[in-house]
């Protein structure tokens, strides 16, 4: 296992107060703690404070698809806790190697132990979907307590990645895109059950793409694409623009600030047409979360439907 | 439905108020006023060009750079002058007319083999952004301008800001959807109710029975978008009869496609037992035992 032990120095801290996995902060054991991401596939979170922590290696298996499975489950044999000293535990994961959700198991696959008293044989349950959905406690968990986060470290470096990046990087710049991603923010190969990378970098000369885990993420998050895609069913409906880099979207038209150089934005092709469908995908697009959804007089016309995640909690695909 | 954005700070928006002076962007956190530069800006608003609105628009309100992954930003609403809250609330009003007008002209272009008028991106953006900044100000007065038709179905983000409005406003929308039997303002409206229910903020006797005899009725309903958001609202509800109708769609719900590996996948069932699953079940497999 290689886990590196987090090194703030080298690290951002984007004291995202975990809003952006929509983990609530109003119930608070007052651990301080810090997720970090560390090498590739291996997550390290570490819980300082007094409480004993195990491991719960918790999927949903049986519950949900074979995408849910494999998108948020890790594996119980490569995880590991161990005391880094008698206040703080570091328990690390490993995701399958089919798995493509980096982060999911945050919010929605990860359950975590907590005993205050090592003595006392109740043990309350954290997971990752009830951290997200506060509202929704396990029924008969009286003692259910959520904890929150305090800070989120990423690993984000500045610098030049060696390839086509070192082109798209600076386009933001160029201009003036509210936003300053790094090589990291970045995927290749990112796809969702339903589309894969080139059908969501679609137009895009490079081969890389930002895509956020609203587009990517898998239906059982509740919101996003592929859950307004599995609404809208048969036929699959084409992207007709995905990503766009700066200088593609300055090419075609685009906002300045257009949420496709975001990557939480689609423009979904409107099969027929007419109004009835392109009703159709608005109306269950907004059931699926979408943020904003064009109205009919928007630049797509009758030809597609714009729908963007612009407000909604998710990283960038790996 | 969206079980998983549920957290008010999931859908804060990333709008900061400025002043309209030259140097608004450093002033992000300040109070704005209605001084005379502002009324300059405000009376702009009125203009007939949406270029000359947007731009009066963006000095007032602007987007802040992003930090990646998203952003999650102040909401500077509680702050602004109440000049400035009713002009934007006002803007909204006037902009939700023009979306209504065009899309009347595009459906008249279409039927006539013309060709429509479209937003460019830019105006869209606008729209948006308009659209963001007049919900994130969380004022009880910008309620009927986003209960538009035009408004309430741009996006999750409208009804969201409706559902911000809490409990307090129940009554009032709950009449609204009574006496709008439409489909289109049922279904946003379930969509509002299910998330002010998911707040816990509703405790009194008779909106509830009330809120559950409409997510009891839409559960039925044929349009498969309508049944997701009453799955929620019963979720939320959570007594014995929506408990027994969620475990329905669970085991039932007709809509069924086959995507694009073969696989037929039922989607209404799936969230309908994932949710059971998160409120009843006990964690699925044993913690380790504690050393």
């Amino acid at each position: 296992m290689s886990v590196l032990p987090a090194t703030p120095a080298n690290l951002l801290d984007l004291q995202m107060q975990y809003a952006q996995y929509g983990v609530s902060t109003q119930e608070n054991l007052g651990v301080p703690s810090n997720f970090v991401p560390v090498v590739d596939t291996w997550f390290t979170f570490y819980l300082s404070g007094n409480q004993d922590v195990y491991g719960n290696y918790r999927g949903y298996s049986g519950v949900a698809s074979a995408d849910f499975d494999m998108q948020i489950d890790v594996d119980p044999t490569e995880g590991t806790i161990s005391y880094v000293s008698p206040t703080q535990s570091v328990v690390s994961f490993k995701k399958y190697p089919s798995a493509s959700a980096q982060f999911a198991f945050i919010s929605y696959g990860l359950a975590i132990g907590l005993n205050n008293d090592p003595t006392s044989p109740s043990i309350e349950y954290v997971s990752g979907f009830n951290v997200a959905a506060d509202s929704m406690p396990y029924a008969g968990s009286a003692a259910l307590t959520t904890f929150s986060v305090s800070s989120l470290i990423i690993n984000r470096v500045q610098g030049t990645c060696g390839d086509t990046r070192d082109k798209l990087i600076p386009m933001y710049a160029q201009y003036n895109v509210l936003l300053s991603p790094v090589c990291s923010d970045f995927t290749q190969t990112a796809s969702s059950s339903t589309y894969s990378f080139n059908d969501l970098n679609i137009h895009n000369t490079y081969a890389f793409a930002l895509l956020r885990y609203p587009i990517i993420g898998p239906q059982f998050m509740g919101y996003g694409l592929e859950m307004l895609v599995n609404l809208i069913g048969t036929p699959v409906h084409a992207i007709n623009s995905g990503y766009r880099n700066p200088d593609h979207n300055a090419d075609i038209g685009g906002a300045s600030n257009s949420r496709h150089m975001f990557g939480d934005a689609v423009d979904l092709v409107n099969i027929t047409h007419t109004k009835t469908e392109w009703a159709q995908i608005r109306n269950l697009a907004i059931q699926a979360g979408a943020d904003y959804v064009e109205p009919f007089t928007g630049p797509c016309g009758n030809a597609c439907v714009h729908v963007d995640w612009r407000n909604t909690t998710g990283l960038y695909a790996p | 439905m969206n079980i998983g954005k549920l957290s008010p700070l999931a859908t804060t928006i990333a709008l900061v108020l400025c002043l309209g002076t030259a140097d608004a962007a450093q002033e992000q956190t300040k109070t704005a006023g209605a001084d005379a530069s502002n009324q300059t800006i405000l009376e702009q608003f009125h203009s007939s060009d949406w270029h000359v609105r947007s731009s009066a628009f963006y000095k007032l309100v602007r987007p802040l750079e992003d930090e990646p992954p998203n952003a999650a930003k102040l909401n500077h609403g509680k702050q602004i002058d109440p000049t400035i809250r009713n002009a934007l609330i006002s803007l909204l009003s006037f902009e939700a007319d023009v979306v209504a007008a065009k899309e009347r002209a595009f459906e008249d272009a279409i039927a006539a083999h013309r060709s429509p008028d479209v937003m460019s991106e830019e105006q869209s953006e606008y729209w948006a952004t308009l659209n963001q900044a007049v919900g994130g100000l969380n004022d009880p007065r910008a309620l009927d301008v986003l209960l538009k038709p035009s408004v309430i179905s741009g996006g999750y983000n409208n009804t969201h800001a409706i559902a911000q409005f809490g409990a307090p406003v129940l009554p009032r929308l709950i009449l609204l959807y009574r006496m709008r039997p439409d489909k289109f303002s049922r279904d946003y409206l379930t969509v509002v109710f299910a998330d002010i229910l998911r707040s816990g903020t509703v405790t009194d006797e008779s909106t509830l029975k009330a809120l559950k005899e409409i997510f009891l009725t839409r559960s039925y309903d044929s349009d498969r978008g309508t049944r997701l958001s009453a799955l929620a609202g019963l979720i939320a509800l959570f007594d014995s009869d929506s408990k027994a109708r969620v475990r329905e769609i669970a085991s039932s719900d007709p809509y069924t496609f086959v995507n694009p590996r073969g696989q037929a996948v039922f989607p209404l069932r799936e969230q309908a037992e994932l949710l059971l699953h998160h409120r009843e079940l006990p964690p699925a497999s044993p913690l380790p035992t504690p050393r």
